[in-house]
């Protein structure tokens, strides 16, 4: 065998491997151009994920930027799912998928593997600390509930955890006339809040929460 | 609101047993030669029937000669000052009045009929507990009741030298003036049916927390408000009631701590003409005395704010002192690993006792330093010293507390994660109910928040406990809780800290059905 032919073997082989290679690296990228890179982990891990209806393996997932459904299945634990806008979603934060201990098989189970509990645990923990940070924030918050004079109005806040991991925050207006719902949004505007960036539901006071009507332990 | 009346024969036989056995401990003091020893902290507790009391305490700086405070023999517990039923009040004070001004001048008042210093009674914490009290009542701002700002009904006395028009026995009358408010209110609160109040607000080192615990006494010793305050709600059970208005007053108590300045300046109305929109209130913060951040005019005031007796970290056996001995006052993100002493104690002694704490596998973490009066520092932890976790858990946190304070001590009986906790309340009907809670104002101590719901996505990954405002000095953290971490993210160890209650309406929660005990006692915080 002459040795030219054989360099010429290698150096083809080479071009074709390194085409190949290139190839991939573009179908990847093209691929992946324009997508959200979204780590999801299951617990527990031998869970079965779907996108969109579509199985898919849990690690490192490309999503297009938009709103997807993630379903998480595992028997004996309920199905659950969470549907994220990739849009707005902050990436760097790993997408945790727990199906849901409802029956007492599920609960069993996790009596039976203490460490898919605590992974569990940690994730609503992690989740907990991340609210706590956002609500710090809040300036409002940590003034409520606010009870107007003589309880004529109350301002207070419910939160509720997303399917992101952030917390909604509602501003409770309870009062029975304009005179004193106005008083509570001057109450919210000067302390330097605009009540319009805020979400507020307006309810009535409570029949007995006026101490006028009667509501009291003194006498 | 009316007034009611019913029979405490039984209950005047007890008070009347325990008065004979109070009043022959005296005369025995006496004939050893300390009468003058009782100090007005073992008052307060002989009238409010609670724990306080300490014969051996000798530290509160302002004692109450024994032979000032005459017993009544007609079969009221608490301490009546012969004459309280009348007299005058002349404050020398000119308009525009402000609402401090008022709490004050009661405070001087109420200490003159129970015959101690001023100083015993005019302090920042009485002021901020009449506020707070007088806020939720109407204080004379959104009413037509002038001078009145407790809506104080003066029931069953003759009040005409200082009623302006007829009498009512609802509380929705006007006084004559501003000193006949003061007059009338310090009447009724050293009176034999809300005594009990004058009694706590003399008290120097009693707390606006205290005022509300007294307020809500339903114990025999307090006679004739329980009936009358169930009667304010019956739709509600007795307990839900007095907890959801005894919670209201607390809320207010932060809130008076909170914005001292802007609802102890408003000046008082001095006729129904003036207005009533609470929009439209004028304030003189000139006249202020106190101010939100603790600070005094001491000038202008002739009493000096009390000193606590308190011991530098210690802490007492209530719910409440047990949050504080093993929770941070403050909020720190994760990771933040270092253990307030007490907790890591517990610990440490729980795992002695083979208990779950939860947390790491391997030892206890390391526990924070002390300063030189040996009050905790929350210096910076990373989790980066060497060391391991354990009790560095939620679940563990909860379990500890309920536990330690004996409010449950088989609370999670079945020593595991958060799934056997939950499991151990819900099971437990006669100990715990479930409740609905939406919004902060709801929330009760004692509350035991569950993640999720059945079904949900994270239903029983975490839990914490609400502990009230108040209990922190920062009056926005209204829970306490820790978080776990491992290998997963390695980011939210925390161990046990104030908080701010998340994810309300999307929890599955629990109120305790036996008493919670959020009385504080005195000490000096970790900072």
């Amino acid at each position: 065998m002459d040795q030219p032919k054989t360099q010429k073997i290698i150096v083809i082989v080479t071009i074709l491997f390194v085409g190949i290679l290139c190839t991939l690296f573009v179908m990847t990228f093209l691929s992946h151009h324009g997508k959200a890179k979204v780590q999801v982990t299951l617990i527990p891990s031998d869970s079965t994920l779907t996108v969109d209806g579509k199985k898919t393996k849990a690690g490192t997932v490309y999503l297009t930027k938009t709103t997807h459904t993630l379903k998480v299945t595992r028997p004996p634990f309920s199905p659950t799912s969470k549907t994220i806008n990739f849009v707005t979603y902050d990436t760097s934060k790993v997408v945790y998928l727990l199906p849901s201990p409802v029956s007492k098989a599920a609960l069993q189970y996790l009596i039976n593997h203490p460490d898919v509990q605590a992974q569990r645990e940690a994730v609503g923990d992690l989740q907990s600390d991340q609210a706590q940070q956002q609500l710090s924030k809040n300036k409002l918050i940590g003034l409520l509930p606010y009870s107007g004079p003589g309880g004529t109005y109350t301002v207070d806040y419910g939160t509720l955890t997303q399917q992101d991991g952030t917390q909604k925050v509602t501003i409770y207006i309870e009062s029975n006339t304009s005179q004193d719902k106005q008083a509570a949004l001057t109450w919210i505007t000067n302390h330097k809040i605009d009540p319009k960036t805020l979400t507020i539901v307006y309810e009535s006071l409570p029949a007995d929460a006026n101490p006028n009507n009667g509501g009291s332990e003194y006498q | 609101m009316r007034h009611l009346t019913y029979s405490l024969t039984h209950n005047r036989r007890r008070r009347l047993q325990r008065l004979t056995f109070i009043g022959c401990c005296l005369i025995l003091l006496c004939n050893i030669g300390i009468s003058t020893a009782l100090t007005s902290d073992d008052l307060y507790s002989i009238n409010t029937n609670t724990a306080f009391y300490d014969p051996t305490d000798t530290c509160s700086g302002s004692d109450v000669n024994a032979t000032n405070a005459s017993l009544t023999t007609s079969g009221s517990a608490v301490i009546v000052p012969p004459g309280q039923d009348a007299g005058t009040w002349n404050s020398g004070l000119q308009k525009p009045y402000i609402l401090e001004q008022f709490m004050i001048e009661l405070l001087k008042d109420i200490a003159k009929k129970r015959g101690v210093p001023a100083s015993d009674a005019v302090t920042q914490q009485h002021v901020i507990a009449l506020l707070a009290f007088a806020w939720g009542e109407g204080a004379s701002i959104t009413n037509n009741d002038l001078w009145n700002p407790f809506n104080t009904g003066p029931t069953g006395k003759n009040f005409t030298d200082l009623i302006d028009g007829a009498q009512s026995a609802s509380g929705l009358e006007s006084f004559k003036s501003f000193d006949a408010g003061v007059e009338a209110t310090a009447r009724v609160m050293t009176g034999d049916t809300q005594g009990r109040l004058g009694v706590t607000l003399v008290n120097p080192n009693s707390t606006a927390i205290d005022f509300v615990n007294s307020l809500m006494d339903f114990s025999p010793l307090s006679q004739g408000h329980y009936p009358w305050a169930q009667a304010s709600d019956p739709s509600a059970g007795p307990g839900v009631y007095e907890s959801n208005y005894k919670q209201a007053r607390l809320s207010l108590v932060a809130q008076a701590t909170r914005d001292y300045d802007s609802m102890a300046s408003i000046i008082m109305r001095t006729s129904s003409s003036d207005s009533s929109d609470p929009n439209k209130q004028q304030h003189d913060t000139s006249k202020l005395q106190f101010h939100a951040n603790g600070t005094s005019t001491p000038t202008a005031v002739d009493a000096s704010l009390n000193t606590s007796c308190g011991t530098t970290g210690s802490v007492g056996g209530s719910f409440a002192d047990k949050v504080r001995a093993y929770a941070w006052p403050t909020y720190h993100s994760g990771p933040y690993c270092l253990m307030m002493p007490a907790y890591a104690t517990a610990i440490k002694a729980a795992i002695e006792n083979k208990e779950y704490v939860g947390g790491g596998f391997g030892g206890v973490y390391e526990s924070a330093q002390l300063d030189s009066k040996g009050v905790p520092i929350a210096s910076a932890d990373y989790c980066t010293a060497s060391g391991d976790r354990q009790g560095i858990d939620c679940g563990g946190f909860v379990t500890r507390v309920y536990r330690d304070s004996k409010a449950d001590p088989h609370y999670n009986s079945g020593n595991g994660y958060v799934p056997i906790q939950y499991n151990y309340v819900s099971s437990h009907p006669n100990l715990y109910e479930k409740v609905n809670r939406q919004k902060s104002g709801d929330l009760l101590p004692g509350d035991i928040y569950f993640e999720g719901t059945p079904g949900s996505a994270n239903w029983l990954g975490h839990t914490y406990l609400v502990v009230g405002k108040g209990t922190f000095p920062d009056q926005k953290y209204d829970s306490v809780s820790a978080s776990v971490s491992y290998s997963l993210h390695g980011q939210s160890w925390r161990t046990p800290m104030a908080s701010v209650a998340d994810d309300i309406k999307g929890g599955t929660w629990y109120h305790p059905l036996f008493p919670i005990d959020t009385t504080i006692a005195t000490g000096t915080l970790a900072t």
